[in-house]
């Protein structure tokens, strides 16, 4: 059995390093995005701010690239005037949409699962001094714990979620704080064993995230031709 | 919470019971009992004990779930600023004291006047280490090196050319000294870079008063605020302007304010 060549684990490393994965983005607010990469200064970072998230609502791929054109606004922003408006307005509005989590999922799984990918996303690549936030830490597993209840792991979508986010960012989130990840995979485990109603895929995923984990957050060379012997990259 | 109750109604508490690390985990752990069935009775009662989230936030210091994401990581990255500025700060003050050579160097932000006595003092660990002041002190420095005067101050007078004295030098952090002096030196230090204000008549305000510089100078009622009498060093052109010199400080910000209000 093999994973689907539709999903792609791991660090996207495709294209060039300038790849914002912006296209979906209207040409006017592509414009303005582009202008607050060079030059943040001179736009108001609050709206652009609020049309990522709002677009990492609602587009799967932005949503688990858009850590990327935070990081360099960010930066740039840091670098031109030692602001951070930017990283405020962002994190202030994601803390909102984090709040209302589960009424968004009742509302839309796909957006509640882009929410969740924007969040680690985020959370891989804003870093303090190059250290991951330690406030995002408590929301990011929250996220985690929830996809992990039996009603989540029924659906595929949200298996598919749960396990692409800790292949990217498991092993950050275990140093920060282990117990939790030894929770979150107590659940795993047993809803693996235990639960009736997952699909075929979804129990195949959670194999693989299991076995992932014990491998120290990769997949020995026979797993690896186990699960992904199909897939053409 | 209606919403939490929902779900924690439907799915079992397996964070909760794995949380109680008893002898018998692992009946505790198993979501249907012996005959089968799903195990409810007891969870009922543990679900409507279920915290709002899964995770207990880390009590770090001021990261607490009351505040927002925005001001808890600024908070978080200037702790670690503050914490990778001591490392320095120590690897630094200690390679200069090994060397037991030119006596009259002095390295970086320490205050050469009693160099060798601080350094001795500094060396043996002497040193600020509260955070909470680390950091308290961190901001005063940043508000004044966010001037458009400080900017002009370090363009026009390179580190290495600054006269002990007749330039403003950053008051150091690291040194031990007591709130009042230190609030004092802070005072003195950004009257002394008005002087590299940009000429008057450049930009409007009759202040965008720091609310935040000024709680955290906690304005003290003894020492009052008479520039003049108070640097006796600083040149002309600093006196002239020190009667402006609370009222108008032009900031680095302003750019970036009018570009929000737009």
């Amino acid at each position: 059995m093999c994973i689907a060549s539709g999903t792609c684990y791991g660090r996207m490393e495709n294209s060039s390093k300038e790849d914002y994965k912006i296209q979906s983005f209207d040409l006017e607010t592509q414009k303005l995005l582009k202008t607050a990469l060079k030059d943040p200064g001179s736009v108001d970072l609050e709206k652009v701010s609020s049309v990522i998230v709002d677009q990492s609502l609602k587009d799967q791929i932005f949503s688990r690239e858009a850590g990327r054109i935070c990081h360099t606004i960010v930066q740039a922003e840091a670098k031109q005037s030692n602001g951070n408006v930017f990283r405020r307005n962002l994190l202030n509005r994601l803390q909102l949409e984090f709040k209302a989590r589960e009424e968004t999922r009742k509302r839309s799984t796909q957006e509640w699962v882009c929410l969740v990918s924007f969040i680690c996303n985020i959370f891989d690549y804003l870093k303090v001094n190059n250290m991951p936030m330690v406030a995002l830490v408590p929301p990011v597993y929250d996220c985690l714990f929830r996809l992990a209840q039996s009603d989540s792991l029924k659906n595929e979508e949200e298996v598919d979620c749960l396990v692409l986010q800790l292949h990217r960012i498991g092993d950050q989130l275990e140093k920060m704080n282990t117990p939790l990840m030894d929770e979150l995979f107590n659940l795993l485990r047993d809803g693996f064993l235990l639960q009736e109603d997952l699909s075929s895929m979804g129990r195949l995923l959670l194999l693989e995230i299991l076995e992932f984990r014990a491998g120290g957050w990769t997949l020995s060379d026979t797993a690896q031709k186990y699960y992904y012997s199909e897939v053409t990259d | 919470m209606s919403e939490q109750q929902s779900y924690s109604y439907e799915n079992d508490c397996k964070s909760d019971e794995n949380r109680n690390k008893g002898a018998s985990r692992w009946s505790q752990c198993r979501k249907r009992g012996a005959d089968g069935s799903l195990r409810k009775a007891e969870e009922d009662q543990r679900c409507s004990r279920r915290p709002e989230s899964f995770t207990t936030p880390e009590s770090d210091g001021p990261v607490s779930r009351v505040k927002n994401w925005g001001d808890a990581v600024e908070a978080e990255e200037m702790r670690s600023d503050v914490r990778r500025d001591m490392h320095r700060y120590r690897r630094r003050i200690l390679a200069v004291d090994v060397p037991q050579r030119d006596r009259k160097l002095s390295s970086g932000s320490s205050d050469s006047r009693d160099s060798q006595n601080s350094k001795d003092s500094t060396a043996k660990g002497d040193i600020e280490t509260d955070e909470a002041v680390l950091v308290r002190r961190q901001k005063q420095i940043n508000y004044g090196k966010n001037t458009l005067a400080y900017d002009r101050y370090i363009k026009e007078v390179p580190k290495l050319m600054r006269e002990q004295g007749v330039h403003p030098k950053t008051p150091n952090k690291f040194k031990k000294y007591s709130r009042r002096s230190w609030d004092q030196q802070i005072k003195l230090w950004r009257v002394k870079l008005h002087a590299w204000d940009p000429p008057a008549g450049d930009l409007q305000q009759i202040e965008e008063i720091d609310l935040g510089e000024i709680m955290d100078f906690e304005l003290d009622v003894e020492c009052s605020a008479d520039p003049e009498s108070q640097c006796p060093s600083a040149n002309a052109a600093a006196l002239s302007l020190a009667e402006d010199s609370f009222r108008g400080t032009p900031k680095k910000m302003m750019k970036m304010e009018d570009a929000e209000m737009s």
